[in-house]
């Protein structure tokens, strides 16, 4: 079975300037990636390209194969039908990725809107059902509500609700944790886990909480300056790290960083 | 909206009530037109029949002028629904992107004196209402161009518009959906103001004689028949002139207030 995705190659220059290179993975659906790295190893680049998103000046080469299909040759107009679609996208900061004028249940039914032929009702439906599943309903937030009548939390909810509203092949969730208390945490990750079972979605998971990474997911893949410099399952990767990179973040991350004298960390340069 | 405690925006609506009710029964009732050269009643004084008297024609003074404040306000109404619709829809293609050509064009017409640019177009057209309106839009379109572009680029680098565009919105759907309506208290309060500039310029227009001709009545094209008699006659220069005055205070005042009471709830709401 040919896998969801396929990145082959894939590079990102930024006016000659390598942001990632030639990076290469598969993911399976139903199966959660890790993308793991410190801030500027090409993270956000990699989730923008699978989203077709970069920004003007950034050049992607390579291939990335969603089903089959290279999505780097698609034109605009193709990109708006599969993204929201087949491809959901949550990210960092709640606080202002929703439109401050527009009710929370208009903006949630935003996505079903665009992409099915369901009719006025049957979309309000989706959408309480939707409110439900993350939660919003048992807050108390009504449909009606304005963005800024909610909490963080209830925001990073109802975004989540937008991505999976046409349950998409293929979710990439950007750091989307980090602004969430532990508890509203593991409630949206294990809301995720459960599409990616019964939905069958794949996931690419952002993330700089090892923990969080470890608990759920099936592969990772660590990155720095743009190379990837060791993937593989994640037990094997949290297990036995076998590139120095990986070694340092890991000790870095969860064993008491926090009584490691910055000067006594390994510092690791990947040669060009 | 929050309209109390606003005296601007009151004080405005009731200085352009003051004309503008009048002036509206007047145009429903003549059509607008010039009321009816009688030579018998030149220079009539103040009566019940005539008012505020009459003119050099005989014409009675205050159905002349408000038939002219209908004529002005119904041109300079017409020329700023123009260079809004047009402003706005060339801002918006401007947005989020480096300045080239439309802002150029904008830029070019900023340093093109209006006066002048009316000249041309009545050469071009003949002096007729539709020249006059043309060139009042085109005074209003580069402010209205850049305007639009400004707060379209500021709501355009907001993360909503790339959540949107993760939804699978298309650029047009998204400077309708999201855009412009965030953009559109700022867009009326723009209108209302511009109404005054309108005004005013129409009135500059017919007084270079540049505006749509006679018979039609004109508050400028008054102003300038009449400045000779402002020493025998002071009414026919005072009367079209506070009118002129009136309006532009009117719209401007309604133009303040209207920005206090749509822009403040909308800063509160922001997060």
């Amino acid at each position: 079975m040919t896998p969801l995705l396929q990145v082959r190659d894939l590079s990102v220059h930024s006016l000659a300037r390598p942001i990632l290179h030639s990076l290469s993975f598969t993911l399976e659906a139903g199966q959660i990636l890790a993308v793991i790295g410190e801030s500027g190893s090409g993270k956000s680049t990699l989730a923008l390209s699978l989203m077709g998103l970069l920004p003007a000046g950034f050049q992607p080469h390579g291939e990335i194969r969603l089903n089959d299909e290279n999505l780097l040759t698609l034109t605009e107009p193709q990109w708006c039908q599969i993204r929201g679609k087949t491809l959901g996208m949550v990210f960092q900061e709640p606080m202002s990725a929703l439109n401050p004028t527009r009710r929370i249940g208009a903006q949630i039914a935003d996505t079903l809107r665009l992409h099915t032929t369901l009719t006025r009702s049957e979309i309000r439906d989706q959408t309480l059902v939707l409110m439900k599943q993350v939660g919003l309903l048992k807050a108390g937030v009504s449909e009606r509500a304005y963005p800024h009548q909610l909490s963080g939390g209830q925001r990073q909810r109802a975004l989540l609700a937008m991505a999976l509203a046409c349950k998409p092949a293929l979710l990439i969730a950007d750091e989307f944790t980090t602004a969430l208390d532990a508890r509203t945490r593991a409630d949206m990750m294990a809301l995720v886990h459960q599409h990616t079972k019964t939905h069958r979605m794949a996931v690419l998971m952002i993330s700089h909480d090892l923990g969080l990474v470890r608990h759920h997911a099936d592969h990772v893949l660590v990155l720095k300056d743009g190379i990837c410099v060791e993937q593989g399952p994640t037990a094997s990767i949290f297990d036995a790290p076998a590139h120095p990179y990986t070694q340092a973040l890991l000790a870095m991350s969860l064993h008491g960083a926090a009584h490691t004298p910055l000067s006594r960390l390994p510092v690791y340069t990947v040669p060009a | 909206m929050n309209t109390r405690a606003n005296p601007t925006l009151w004080t405005g609506s009731a200085l352009l009530g003051i004309v503008l009710l009048p002036a509206f029964v007047t145009a429903l009732l003549t059509g607008a037109r010039a009321p009816a050269i009688d030579v018998m009643h030149r220079y009539a004084p103040l009566s019940l029949s005539h008012p505020l008297g009459t003119d050099p024609f005989g014409r009675d003074l205050l159905t002349f002028v408000l038939s002219g404040a209908f004529n002005s306000v119904l041109i300079a109404a017409m020329a700023v629904c123009l260079s809004t619709v047009a402003g706005t829809a060339l801002g918006l293609m401007a947005a989020g992107r480096p300045p080239k050509v439309i802002m150029g064009l904008a830029d070019l017409g900023l340093a093109f004196p209006p006066v002048l640019t009316a000249a041309l177009l009545v050469t071009a057209l003949g002096a007729s209402a539709t020249g006059e309106i043309l060139a009042i839009a085109l005074f209003g379109l580069p402010a209205q161009i850049r305007i639009t572009r400004q707060a379209a680029s500021a709501i355009l680098i907001q993360d909503y518009i790339a959540a949107s565009r993760l939804a699978g919105r298309s650029t047009v759907s998204i400077l309708r959906r999201h855009v412009l309506p965030n953009i559109l208290p700022l867009l009326t309060v723009q209108a209302t103001s511009s109404l005054a500039l309108a005004v005013l310029s129409d009135a500059g227009l017919s007084y270079l004689e540049l505006g749509a001709p006679p018979p039609r009545p004109d508050l400028g094209r008054a102003l300038a028949a009449y400045q000779i008699h402002i020493f025998d006659h002071p009414l026919l220069v005072a009367v079209p002139g506070l009118t002129i005055m009136l309006l532009v205070l009117g719209f401007n005042m309604a133009g303040d207030g209207l920005r206090d009471a749509l822009d403040a709830p909308l800063q509160e709401r922001a997060p």
